[in-house]
């Protein structure tokens, strides 16, 4: 049969099958899950058909809660129903998972296996969620390549049918989901051969129906249940041989040959190591190399993990084996060892108990690896081996780490490498919003579609949503590629970025002879002088052929503004000679208009254009026999950095976190603040020059700062003394803070160079249209001088806080923001919200943040922007979930609240010793303005300063509550994927419940951080991801909802629409004596523009200028009347917005 | 009509984006005269009203 090679994810491949093999997919967002559900929803949206001609229907719920409910339902109904998700969202799904495995119902989940969040998220891949389910009676059947992925999911399907155990079908996050490779595409005949009609009408007669009715979900007491649950044990003892039947049919049908458990290596092997997933292929490749150079080594591949066949795992083994290693991607503290490991000793000890063991009893150890994507390679699995071969061999170890702690770790050898010489191997260093990953991505299908060779793409992330590093992991070569772990040894290294240079040494990565490739803006004759010593030394040293074009130039030229990522590719096939120019170039143009058609025509007209200038620019350029350069790689962080941050922060920074060793890092998940500020990032290109002489002093630059990089002091003019000869500032203008003076300073390597402050400048030259008080220019020049400038405004006084107008935007942003320099897009719409909710309640806030975008740019390591003020003062932070956000912040509140109430309690009981003025002043302070607020730490202090001279438990219990008689406000923040959907059970519940929480509710219109779904809250006729054909209905009207409870304080706000409404918002919200929720509208990159004119969006989607897709009320003096107005009975401060 | 997310359904399903776009800005102005007269409305019981019927609900001012 003929059929098709495509060069795919694994994601897709899985898609693939579940599509054309199901009639109903219920899904829900989670990466890396989610582009299987995508894909789904997009065929759909095409009209494609299922193997059986009909499109299948799929429906986005609002959790992985509701999807599985789904599932659940449409199962029971006669579909057949998929879905597809990972970690926190499968665990989400386990209860329906129970249900759903009693009722012995087939069905197929298909699982990118990711991290379960424990001391902190991870979206990366390991096995902890999977293993998580070990009990629902799902199968488990794992695939470790693309190829398996498309295979066994289709196995998977036809195994259920038939067996009716249901089957979590799953492979590595990132490393199997998003890996590209060249495979073989099934075709609908394949799975119209391997899926047995007659088991599909089986599945559907025992459905639901009005027509031949039954009970089935019953409530069952103790005198039934057991016997009943134990009717279940025929299926499974039955599953592991229909597997194996579908094994055996899908070999006579396709060709490839797969077992429950798969042996790889010598026949005679004394040693084998058992594992499952992507880290099977790796183990693969370095068994393979070490038996053909004579070591009697073997591999276990694990497929079908549960129910886990004893019979077929022993007959897998080799009769010869005297040892085996049990590898496990997950960690089960506290238990006698981990999963798989167990299985594999409950399996051999019941056979040698038995008598049934056909070789003496190996000895047998486990250990873990590749937690969270941790590099797997083959290294470490020669490092296993050698392990068991010695006399006392470590167990319950941990490969691919150094742990100084419990001492758990095997050592590695670096050197061992098992890559052959025939396979290229390529990496290239990009920006996040350069498209170099796209790019690449197309690269790989070019090279895997159009030549004979097979192909390998990964990509590597960092957590930065602005200036964020992509590594692209490029392979191809004559056999298929099982080398799933990173490049470390590279024939060609492109870095796409000439600001990367001073980060990392990435020619330690290029073998002999290689090339290198650098996007640079200076040419052939002057770019050596540029280059820092390590990077000079390297082309020499390793005979490197180096080449460069000013990819930034023809982007200018050719409309693409910052997108270089199609005139590197085209340097890449020039260089590399992998296809002819030409057919290169043809190449590159039809995946242009594959990936950038839908987008529009001018989108693709710029791509081609950009192709056609590239060659033109690039220059090879002649190596110098010596170094001659002067520069060093500056240092990570500044020398000035505390200890923490040198010792943890710098290693990550500089891409060396995999060296720290298990000590550096906390026991329990607790990092200090105030961290961004050592992490120089220098990414803009721009950075917006003030000319304080036509200057109006409005703040509104630094208001709508993502990042706040543009910062405002007024202060007296005696502080100027020592002032850099560059620094600048002027009269200030207003009245009350007569005879001072006003900067604007930019921090010119935070900043990010959105130009969002320019934009937003409403102070024009008079005599020169062009010149504004703030206009971008290039950075280079002004970085030095503009950092010794930022140091120096840094060391002026803060603003007198109680003599600011807080309540407008100018006066906000005198106050310090103790949210700065965030990784966040550059433009952000969100974090303009979140830094002013810092500035005005900063000190004493505490943060309660849903997963999403927020919690991303606020908590990912290596840094965090959540800082502190002079005082050691600021937010304290934490994530627990994407769903229980709001409960998570109501649980923040029931703490303060109950402590605030014992410290009463305790003062009352001391104020003879206390003393009564200070108790009572204490007990009845005003704490509803900022001056209270002050007032009542100095009483605290007092306090404090009392309590130290007295004796007995009252007075020390009292000393660890005493904080909480100062007022703190607690914020709830996410996004709308959080409030709109996943969370919004949760939300409504603690707004109902009265207390005293402030809820800001970041609404781009769709899941940002997870790639684009569509929300309630996307608006209708936006396409978003599971929105292909358009969101067919209109926005949920959240704030509206809110409203209809009667004591919740809304505001619905839109910086840029109504900057003060917006302010006085946040100064409304805390105040309330109750729940309050501000929904604060957030321009987005996913709303496809340039973040630059987001301010543009808010004004034309106010109801002034609506827009057709505007949002209902924005901030007209009318709706304000009801977003402010007071309600009878109530005091005006109470603000209360419903009848 | 300068946001992409608006501006792809134009290009693949220029028909449905038409529907979509007058829909949306019916229900826009819909949802936007409600809160107008939501803003209209007074909170405040009305002269007199004590003891009135309360199943009338608020009067307008």
């Amino acid at each position: 049969m003929e059929r098709r090679t495509v060069t795919i994810d694994g994601n897709e491949a899985a898609a693939y099958v579940a599509f054309h093999t199901n009639e109903v997919c219920a899904i829900y967002p989670i990466t890396p899950s989610s582009p299987m559900g995508e894909w789904a929803d997009q065929w759909s949206s095409e009209d494609r058909r299922n193997i059986w001609g009909t499109r299948p229907t799929v429906v986005e719920m609002q959790s992985e809660g509701g999807a599985s409910g789904a599932v659940h339902g449409a199962l029971q109904t006669g579909a057949l129903t998929s879905t597809f998700t990972a970690s926190q969202g499968l665990l989400l799904m386990i209860p329906n998972m129970f249900k759903i495995a009693g009722e012995l119902t087939s069905t197929v989940f298909h699982v990118s296996a990711r991290t379960v969040a424990s001391h902190a998220l991870s979206i990366f891949g390991d096995h902890s969620d999977v293993m998580a389910t070990r009990s629902t009676g799902f199968g488990l059947l794992a695939s470790g390549s693309i190829q398996e992925v498309m295979d066994l999911a289709l196995v998977a399907q036809a195994a259920t049918l038939k067996g009716r155990v249901p089957v979590v079908h799953f492979f590595d996050g990132f490393r199997t989901s998003h890996e590209v490779q060249k495979i073989e595409e099934l075709a609908l005949d394949d799975m119209k051969g391997m899926i047995d009609d007659e088991f599909v009408r089986a599945h559907r007669a025992r459905a639901l129906s009005p027509d031949h009715p039954v009970l089935r979900g019953s409530a069952q007491n103790p005198d039934v249940f057991f016997q009943a649950r134990e009717r279940i044990n025929p299926y499974y003892d039955a599953f592991p041989g229909i597997v194996q039947e579908a094994m055996d049919r899908f070999a006579s049908i396709v060709g490839r040959s797969y077992h429950l458990f798969d042996y790889i290596g010598a026949p005679d092997a004394e040693r084998v190591v058992v594992l499952m997933g992507s880290g099977a292929e790796t183990a693969e490749e370095a068994v393979e190399y070490l038996a053909a150079r004579g070591e009697k080594v073997g591999l276990i591949k694990v497929r079908l993990y549960r129910p886990f066949s004893r019979q077929h795992f022993i007959e897998s083994l080799p009769k010869t084996v005297k040892a085996v290693t049990v590898l496990d991607r997950t960690k089960e503290a506290g238990s006698t060892g981990e999963p798989l490991y167990v299985d594999v000793v409950t399996a051999l000890s019941e056979a040698l108990g038995e008598d049934a063991l056909p070789f003496a009893m190996p000895k047998v150890t486990g250990g873990r690896y590749g937690l969270s994507s941790k590099e797997f390679t083959p290294a470490m699995v020669k490092a296993c081996l050698d392990e068991i071969a010695k006399p006392s061999p470590k167990n319950h170890f941990t490969v691919g780490i150094h742990d100084d702690v419990t001492g758990t770790s095997l050592e590695v050898d670096p050197e061992f490498t098992t890559e052959a010489d025939d396979v290229i191997r390529c990496l290239f260093y990009g920006l996040g919003s350069d498209g170099t990953v796209g790019a690449n991505k197309n690269s790989i299908k070019i090279i895997g579609e159009e030549t004979p060779n097979y192909a390998q793409g990964y990509f590597v992330y960092d957590s930065k949503k602005a200036g964020s590093v992509t590594v692209s992991h490029l392979r191809f070569g004559p056999r298929p590629i099982k080398s799933t772990y990173l490049i470390s040894k590279a024939n060609f290294i492109g870095c796409h970025q000439f600001l990367f240079l001073e980060k990392f040494d990435m020619l330690e990565y290029a073998v002999a002879g290689g090339v290198f490739l650098l996007n640079s803006p200076y040419g052939p004759d002057e770019v050596w002088d540029k280059l820092p010593r390590s990077v000079q030394a390297s082309l020499i040293e390793k005979k490197l052929k180096f080449y460069v074009i000013d990819g930034y130039k023809v982007a200018r030229e050719t409309g693409m503004g910052s997108r270089v990522n199609t005139i590197m590719q085209t340097c890449f096939f020039a260089i590399s000679g992998v296809l002819p120019k030409d057919e290169a170039i043809a190449a590159i143009k039809r995946a242009i208009k594959k990936t950038y058609g839908a987008k529009g025509d001018e989108i693709v007209r710029k791509n081609y254009q950009a192709v056609d200038g590239t060659l033109a620019n690039l220059h090879e350029v002649n190596v110098p026999a010596t170094v001659t350069s002067t520069i060093d790689l500056p240092p990570a962080v500044s020398p000035e950095a505390p200890e923490y941050v040198q010792k943890v922060v710098a290693s990550i920074i500089r891409g060396k976190g995999d060296e720290l060793p298990v000590s550096a890092l906390p026991e329990d998940g607790t990092f200090p603040t105030a961290t961004a500020q050592w992490e120089k990032r220098n990414i803009a290109q721009e950075i917006p020059v003030w000319d304080e002489n036509i200057c109006i002093q409005c703040g509104k630059c630094a208001m709508v700062c993502p990042h706040a990089a543009i910062r405002i002091k007024v202060y007296d003019p005696k502080h100027l003394e020592n002032a850099p000869s560059t620094f600048k500032s002027t009269k200030y203008k207003g009245r009350e803070f007569e005879n001072m003076v006003y900067t604007i300073q930019v921090a010119p390597e935070d900043c990010t160079g959105c130009a969002a402050c320019a934009y937003v400048c409403p102070a024009k030259d008079k005599s020169n249209a062009s010149h504004k008080s703030l206009d971008m220019a290039d950075q280079i020049p002004l970085r030095i001088p503009e950092r010794e400038n930022y140091e120096f405004f840094l060391g002026l006084p803060e603003v007198d806080r109680t003599l600011v107008k807080r309540d407008t935007v100018k006066g906000s942003q005198f106050l310090q923001p103790l949210f700065e320099y965030s990784g966040a897009c550059a433009g952000c719409g969100e974090t303009p919200y979140v830094k002013l909710m810092s500035q005005l309640f900063g000190d004493r806030s505490i943060v309660a943040n849903a997963t999403g975008c927020s919690s991303i740019y606020g908590g990912n390591l290596p840094t965090t922007p959540w800082a502190v003020n002079h005082e050691g003062r600021g937010p304290t932070w934490s994530n627990s979930l994407f769903e229980d956000n709001a409960e998570f912040g109501l649980g923040f509140r029931l703490t303060l609240d109950k402590q605030n109430e014992y410290a009463g309690e305790l003062l009352q009981k001391l104020s003879g010793k206390v003393g009564d003025n200070l108790t009572r002043a204490i007990l009845d302070a005003d704490q509803s303005e900022e001056t209270g607020i002050f007032e009542q730490r100095r009483r605290i202090d007092q306090l404090r300063e009392a309590l130290k001279s007295m004796d007995g438990p009252d007075a020390r219990n009292l000393e660890s509550v005493a904080d909480s008689l100062v007022k703190k406000s607690v914020w709830i923040v996410g996004g709308d994927g959080w409030a709109y959907d996943i969370g919004y059970g949760g939300l409504d519940h603690v707004l109902a419940s009265g207390r005293n929480v402030n809820v800001l509710v970041l609404d781009t219109e769709v899941y940002s951080n997870t790639g684009g779904q569509c929300s309630k809250a996307t608006p209708m006729g936006s396409v978003a991801k599971f929105a292909a054909s358009g969101k067919p209905l209109p926005k949920k009207d959240l704030a509206l909802m809110a409203m209809s409870y009667g004591n919740v304080y809304v505001a619905r706000v839109a910086f840029g629409a109504n900057d003060n409404q917006t302010v006085k918002a946040f100064i409304e919200a805390d105040a309330y004596d109750g729940p309050s929720l501000i929904v604060a509208y957030s321009h987005c990159i996913a709303h496809g523009y340039d973040l630059m004119v987001g301010i543009d969006h808010r004004r034309r989607r106010s109801p002034a200028a609506p827009g057709p897709f505007s949002a209902t009320i924005r901030t007209t003096s009318r709706t304000e009347r009801i977003l402010s107005s007071s309600m009878p009975g109530r005091p005006r401060s109470a603000t209360q917005t419903t009848p | 009509m300068t946001e992409t997310r608006f501006k792809m359904l134009t290009k693949s399903k220029p028909e449905l984006a038409k529907k979509y776009m007058a829909e949306g800005h019916k229900d826009n102005l819909r949802r936007f005269h409600f809160y107008e007269q939501m803003a209209a409305m007074s909170y405040d019981s009305p002269a007199g009203a004590e003891g009135e019927d309360e199943s009338a609900g608020p009067r307008d001012k």
